[in-house]
């Protein structure tokens, strides 16, 4: 297929068949990553900056690994280290990139629309690692790539996502990806962490308080992080009480189907939104997840670089 | 000495009967000479013709952010003041949030003086409700009414404080003048960028929800009904908000509102764009809010429409929705995007829109309009038809943080008489 987009900015929008051309050549990658030398020299002499305007590190250091594999020279900065601190504007920062002639920009940042804002002010192409709450796409491609492993497709197939809806730009990655793919999404978590307008706008997904009663029909459960400041802007009263209504406990899985596919974009929370026995058991795709992750990216980086996949 | 005007055939707005018909006016020494059907055309007198053209008397605003003193790069009382004869407004009043605030007699005075130097749109400054706009302690109303001043309020920032707000009612009421209510809970606000809605829940911006304008109105409308005196509602919103209003006018509360040009207009769907112009405060909510606010101004619920004319520099606003900060320049163009989104296709009548620009706001801060043989000329000639870009070259504020900059628009004010003064654009 051709691929017409410049910039990855979102799962909104994105076809079936775009996504799954993603994955498929997500899964050359993930088997170039076997290799005793896991590197392929599809973007040799391009330059690609990570700017991580948030904490982050498991997705730079994906993406900054996803670069080299792939050959291409990273450079980055994340906020501590850069100019941003000195009261630098997101456009300035732009300008000055731009004079710098990088290839493809991969953007975490706390704001909405960041990433669309850098977009479409520069040449190069742009990968939003995450913008605030609205999207953050690599992470719903290899949650969807984990678990089409498992499950191979998705029709028919029920998603669960559980913990704090509001504040998640995973949910709305994974609500865009997996509805596009074909299956069927019910998001669940306190009646405070799911926006109250969530059903007009995504009028396809199920909305749930009550997280046992989605475990029998789950194929996929997603649990999010529980972010531990939201408890003093009273959304949930404590962690004891979070984890009685939404911990996926082993208890829990022995209400889920036996082949259930348990998720977690991580960093996880141990004992409070999942039990460690669960997250390092036979149901639980965690690690796979953050393997995909690098393939995912090198894929998409490597779409958006506009390279030739030789072999 | 000053120019005798004929302005012929036009479509005159007479405010006292709020009716509309063709006249010829004739404007000699700073005063409407004449009114009739039709006049002749006296040696040297300058003619006008206005064949389809409205003349109403000046239009009145009760709410812009001037930047002066302090900003003066985003807006001088000057540049303002231009920005308000060229969008057909001849009386502006300036919010006091300022640096420093409007909350004392020298700072007012220094407004009304300047206003008078400038002999521009005349510039009413509103004095801050509490000193330092800090929500604390009430500031001199007696000093700054006497001083010039048309009404206080912290504009930006909701009375925190019902004691304080209890208070600044009952001090002002014993003054006769109008504290202004900026209707949004802050608690609920914090960090918000838009509405609550599905368009928040899908873009994942924080929000400053509708129920915080209801929550503080309730609150308002229960002081304005205890203390008896005149609470008027700043850019009201939210179709609930709109039905508080409702509810207490019929108990006969003293209660009045307002509504800009943008929530009249636009939905937080723009917000879609990440466009920073369309961030706003209060937020631009919902197309049933906006149909409510429609039904309100029909009702006379809402009695003026005032534009919040807010300058912010082009740096500031070109940034991260979170960071940019909010409002939008409004005086150039509220009548002409009004006229056409809303006059033209019979959403509401030409009578009205202009009541709401002259005699609606007015009221609101106990002033009159007049259209009238022998009054003082303040008057201005619109062309619904003319065609104009808002841009560079037209703009007169100092700043162009609006989402109608660059865009075509239709209806034009193109004379306004000011006593002697006569401008054209």
């Amino acid at each position: 297929m051709t691929w017409t987009h410049k910039n990855l900015l979102g799962l909104e929008g994105l076809s079936r068949e775009e996504i799954t051309f993603i994955l498929d050549t997500a899964e050359r990658f993930h088997e170039v990553l076997d290799r005793p030398i896991p590197l392929v020299p599809a973007l040799r002499g391009k330059t690609i900056l990570n700017m991580f305007y948030e904490a982050s590190t498991r997705t730079s250091t994906s993406f900054a690994m996803a670069a080299k594999r792939l050959s291409a020279d990273v450079v980055g900065f994340s906020k501590a280290s850069s100019s941003v601190k000195k009261g630098e504007t997101l456009l300035d920062t732009v300008r000055t990139i731009e004079s710098m002639r990088v290839d493809g920009v991969v953007i975490r940042h706390s704001c909405p629309g960041a990433a669309r804002f850098i977009a479409q002010r520069i040449d190069a192409f742009v990968i939003n690692a995450g913008d605030g709450a609205h999207e953050h796409p690599t992470q719903g491609l290899l949650d969807l790539f984990a678990a089409r492993k498992r499950l191979g497709s998705f029709e028919d197939r029920h998603l669960v996502v559980v913990g704090d809806i509001t504040h998640s730009r995973v949910v709305r990655s994974a609500i865009y990806g997996f509805s596009t793919m074909g299956a069927e999404i019910t998001v669940c978590g306190p009646a405070t962490l799911i926006p109250p307008h969530f059903k007009k706008a995504f009028p396809n997904v199920g909305i749930e308080t009550d997280f046992d009663m989605l475990l029998a029909d789950a194929d996929m459960i997603m649990m999010l992080r529980l972010q531990l400041e939201r408890q003093g802007k009273g959304l949930f009263p404590s962690i004891r009480e979070y984890r009685k209504l939404y911990c996926l406990t082993a208890e829990r899985m022995k209400k889920a189907k036996p082949d259930v596919v348990v998720m977690h974009p991580g960093p996880m929370n141990r004992g409070i939104e999942i039990e460690p026995a669960v997250a390092d058991g036979p149901n639980s795709v965690v690690l796979a997840q953050v393997r995909a992750g690098v393939a995912v990216r090198m894929a998409v980086l490597y779409i958006l670089a506009g390279g030739e996949l030789e072999h | 000495m000053s120019t005798r005007f004929l302005i012929r055939g036009g479509y005159v707005f007479f405010p006292e009967e709020e009716a509309m018909r063709r006249a010829d006016v004739e404007i000699a020494e700073g005063r409407i000479a004449r009114i009739a059907e039709t006049l002749p055309a006296e040696a040297d007198t300058l003619i006008i013709e206005a064949q389809d053209k409205l003349l109403s008397p000046g239009l009145v605003d009760l709410h812009v952010h001037l930047r002066e003193p302090g900003r003066e790069d985003t807006e001088t009382l000057e540049s303002g003041a231009w920005a308000g004869l060229a969008g057909g407004f001849t009386t502006i009043c300036a919010m006091p949030n300022t640096q420093p605030p409007t909350d004392t007699r020298e700072q007012a005075a220094f407004i009304r003086k300047r206003s008078d130097e400038l002999g521009l749109a005349r510039i009413l400054p509103i004095g801050a409700a509490t000193k330092g706009r800090a929500g604390e302690e009430i500031t001199e109303y007696a000093l700054l009414k006497e001083a010039g001043v048309v009404a206080v309020s912290d504009d930006g920032y909701w009375l925190y404080s019902a004691e304080v707000m209890r208070h600044a009612l009952e001090y002002a009421g014993m003054l006769g003048l109008v504290v202004i209510t900026h209707a949004e809970e802050p608690s609920m606000c914090e960090e918000g960028v838009m509405n609550e809605s599905a368009v928040s829940a899908k873009l994942g911006f924080k929000v400053r929800p509708g129920v915080a304008e209801e929550v503080a109105i309730q609150r308002d409308i229960a002081l304005a009904s205890c203390t008896g005196s005149h609470l008027h509602v700043a850019h009201i919103t939210t179709a609930r908000g709109v039905e508080l209003v409702r509810q207490a006018r019929a108990k006969r509360i003293k209660v009045t509102a307002e509504a800009t040009p943008h929530h009249l207009l636009l939905t937080d769907e723009a917000l879609s764009s990440f466009d920073a112009n369309y961030k706003v405060n209060p937020p631009l909510r919902t197309e049933e809010d906006r149909k409510a606010l429609l039904e309100a101004l029909k009702d006379g619920i809402i009695q003026a429409i005032a534009t919040d004319h807010a300058p912010h520099a082009i740096e500031e606003k070109e940034q991260e929705l979170d960071l940019a900060p909010a409002g939008m320049i409004g005086l150039q163009t509220a009548l002409s995007v009004l006229w056409e989104s809303l006059v033209e296709p019979g959403i509401i009548k030409p009578e009205l829109l202009l009541r709401l620009f002259t005699t609606g706001p007015a009221s609101v801060i106990g002033e009159k309009v007049e259209l009238k043989e022998g009054g003082p000329a303040n008057l201005v000639v619109f062309d619904p038809a003319a065609r104009w870009t808002f841009d560079a070259e037209s703009n007169r504020s100092l700043s162009w943080n609006s989402p109608w900059f660059g865009k075509k628009l239709k209806g034009k004010i193109e004379h306004v008489f000011l006593g002697e003064r006569h401008f054209s654009f």
